[in-house]
């Protein structure tokens, strides 16, 4: 920790204008009830004062719309596909939360698996795209992220961790390149190193407001909330539970909640063509639609929305906690809470699915049934 | 597959493609790849699938019914269902197409040395066991396995696949080749009757065996229960699954059947290890 560096609050528009100098950089910016994450303007200023995102970051690492490969569509090279260049441009996003940090860090498992399951598209937008995050001085009433492994101070998937300490800005980098992004940014904008007795004030400044961000969700309804046993019981059994109808039950299938989502990875693939070109693209999805399982033949094995439901809950509880050493395939954002236009809270979901898994028969060996 | 970029076909040319069956539903097509070096980037097992790419269109995953024995060109029989298998179908001999790559996991036949073979397939399910019965077969490989049976049934004969190659088969001492079709027909010189009672009446042992299953629903519904009968274990079946699919490789999300994808952990799947997931495909 002793690398940290406190910058005055009013220089950090300076640090974040030097290091815009090769690339481009991305900063929170209200505008119409809205949040996102806009290019860095410094007519502007800097805003520090918003919750998150309302859409995740995602789109950054994993556009709506990709186009993967071009063709002619006549001509010698018709019908021959090229792959297209992606995440050509090196990117700086400032202020991400870190549920949105960890929510990346949690893709990289999906899209970086083994040599033969590895995005080219993914990997060359990580690794051009640095991540300064922000510390949750306060956390919202939708936000779970303590729940989840994360927690509102937490660096996992951060170059340099931010805290907001008021007069003062820490940073304190996680990564050897968010080092030496904190050294490109000192060499131009005076900082003061975080040691000593200055330092000290600054870090207990820093962990008072994470202990304080954590009380808070401490107090949550849903702080407890655990998936021990839901790891303890089989994939059959927690498919076969009695719960899936009613949580289903006033979904829309909108698919709000995997737009909004951090984690949502979902995508489809459509080619287009128009004249003597054409182009292969992919979308994000959503398992919410009907033909996202559909067969061609007609038949299809998620046919109604309680599969569908069901199938996204079990995709973060219990799918990818399963292939994933244990982490849950959610990161507690809380987007999905905050945006359900039927008010589906997906902590009640977890804590009904966790309630039911405890009432369930046990059904041979724990042990066993958990690595089935 | 292509090592750089896992979404870029290889391009391959049609060579030749004949209607399997007089509705033209089934056609067979068989393609040769334009650069001899994707040939070998293309190392297949039997069992695995591959994206046909038809651009401009998309793409569908299709079973590889040639086996790797065979040479370099591949075999795809394809069902006109959807948008890209009926482009497919419109193909003409020397037009290109895309091949993406081998996808999957493949019947575990290494694993399956020394014991007895029960391959059962029906109606045009039987590609990818076609595959396999090729690669068996060979004679770089026969000698290792035991006794090979070969249940095939379908509909009518007209709808059994690749009739030239079993007809071979039945001539050969080291295979036992039983085909049925659901009714008898005048001309038809082999069994009559579903597969679920040609497997009965075969009562094929489970010692030191193992089974690769593909075909319909009906099929599938009543063979297993014939196995189990026999005391067949659920680790000694083997079967393909099929759902829909886009990118091939365990990310896109939609062909899961719990946490298994059936595009990179399957498509085959022990009977074991189905019973283990939720019945979701």
């Amino acid at each position: 920790m002793y690398d940290a560096m406190i910058f005055s609050r009013l220089d950090l528009p300076r640090v974040i204008a030097a290091w815009s100098a090769g690339r481009a950089v991305y900063v929170p910016t209200t505008a119409g009830g809205n949040t996102t994450l806009a290019p860095f303007d410094p007519e502007r200023g800097l805003s520090l004062d918003y919750g998150n995102t309302t859409l995740s970051p995602k789109a950054f690492l994993f556009p709506q719309t990709e186009c993967l490969l071009r063709f002619a569509t006549c001509g010698q090279d018709a019908a021959l596909a090229v792959a297209e260049p992606q995440g050509t441009q090196k990117r700086l996003l400032f202020g991400i939360r870190p549920c949105d940090a960890a929510a990346f860090a949690l893709l990289d498992a999906v899209f970086c698996q083994d040599a033969h399951s590895t995005d080219p598209s993914w990997v060359s937008r990580r690794e051009r795209t640095i991540l300064v995050g922000l510390g949750c001085n306060t956390p919202d009433a939708a936000c779970f992220c303590t729940a989840m492994g994360s927690g509102p101070h937490h660096p996992r998937g951060l170059d340099i961790l931010a805290a907001d300490l008021g007069d003062e800005v820490l940073l304190t980098p996680v990564t050897d390149r968010g080092r030496a992004l904190l050294a490109e940014a000192a060499s131009i904008v005076p900082g003061i190193p975080a040691r000593g007795e200055r330092g000290g004030t600054a870090l207990g400044r820093a962990a008072t407001l994470r202990i304080n961000a954590e009380a808070v969700m401490a107090r949550s309804p849903f702080a407890g909330l655990t998936l021990e046993a839901v790891a303890r019981r089989s994939q059959r059994t927690v498919h076969a539970l009695g719960i899936w109808p009613a949580i289903a039950e006033t979904c829309l299938n909108c698919g709000v909640c995997t737009f909004a989502c951090p984690t949502c990875h979902c995508f489809d693939i459509q080619d287009e063509t128009k004249g003597a070109s054409g182009r292969r693209v992919r979308n994000w999805d959503t398992c919410m639609s009907w033909l996202f399982t559909a067969h061609a033949s007609g038949h299809n094995p998620r046919p109604t929305k309680v599969e569908r439901v069901r199938q996204r809950f079990m995709h973060k509880f219990k799918y990818m906690p399963m292939n994933l050493g244990g982490r849950p395939g959610c990161v507690g954002c809380g987007r999905c809470v905050r945006q359900c236009p039927v008010n589906i809270d997906i902590r009640e979901v977890l804590r009904t699915l966790d309630m039911a898994c405890r009432a369930a028969p046990p059904s041979g060996a724990p042990r066993a049934e958990a690595d089935s | 597959m292509n090592e750089k970029n896992p979404y870029l076909p290889y391009p391959v040319r049609l060579v030749e493609a004949r209607f399997d069956t007089p509705d033209t539903s089934l056609r067979t097509l068989r393609v040769a790849f334009e650069d001899p070096a994707h040939a070998a980037g293309f190392a297949y097992r039997p069992g695995q699938f591959a994206e046909l790419s038809v651009t401009g269109r998309g793409e569908a995953p299709i079973g590889i019914a040639s086996s790797p024995t065979e040479g370099d060109e591949l075999l795809f029989t394809v069902s006109r269902m959807g948008v890209v298998t009926t482009a497919l179908h419109e193909l003409s001999p020397g037009d290109r197409l895309g091949v993406r790559g081998p996808l999957g996991n493949g019947y575990p036949l290494a694993d399956l040395a020394g014991k007895d073979i029960v391959v059962v397939a029906g109606g045009y399910a039987v590609t990818t066991l076609r595959s396999a019965m090729i690669w068996l077969l060979d004679p770089a490989n026969r000698a290792r396995y035991g006794r090979i049976t070969f249940v095939y049934g379908a509909r009518s004969p007209e709808l059994l696949l690749y009739p030239e190659t079993w007809r071979q088969w039945m001539g050969r001492s080291d295979v036992d080749c039983r085909v049925t079709i659901d009714n008898a027909c005048e001309g038809w010189d082999c069994l009559v009757g579903f597969v679920p009672r040609v497997l009965k009446e075969l009562a094929p042992s489970p010692e030191g065996a193992a089974a690769l299953v593909c075909g319909p629903p009906a099929m599938i519904r009543f063979s297993l229960p014939v196995f189990e009968d026999l005391g067949w274990q659920p680790e000694q079946i083997f079967m393909s699954l099929e759902n829909r699919m886009k990118c091939g490789i365990g990310i896109c999300g939609r062909c899961n059947v719990g946490n298994r994808y059936v595009c990179k952990h399957g498509p085959v799947f022990s009977k074991a290890e189905l019973d283990r997931l939720p019945a979701e495909y």
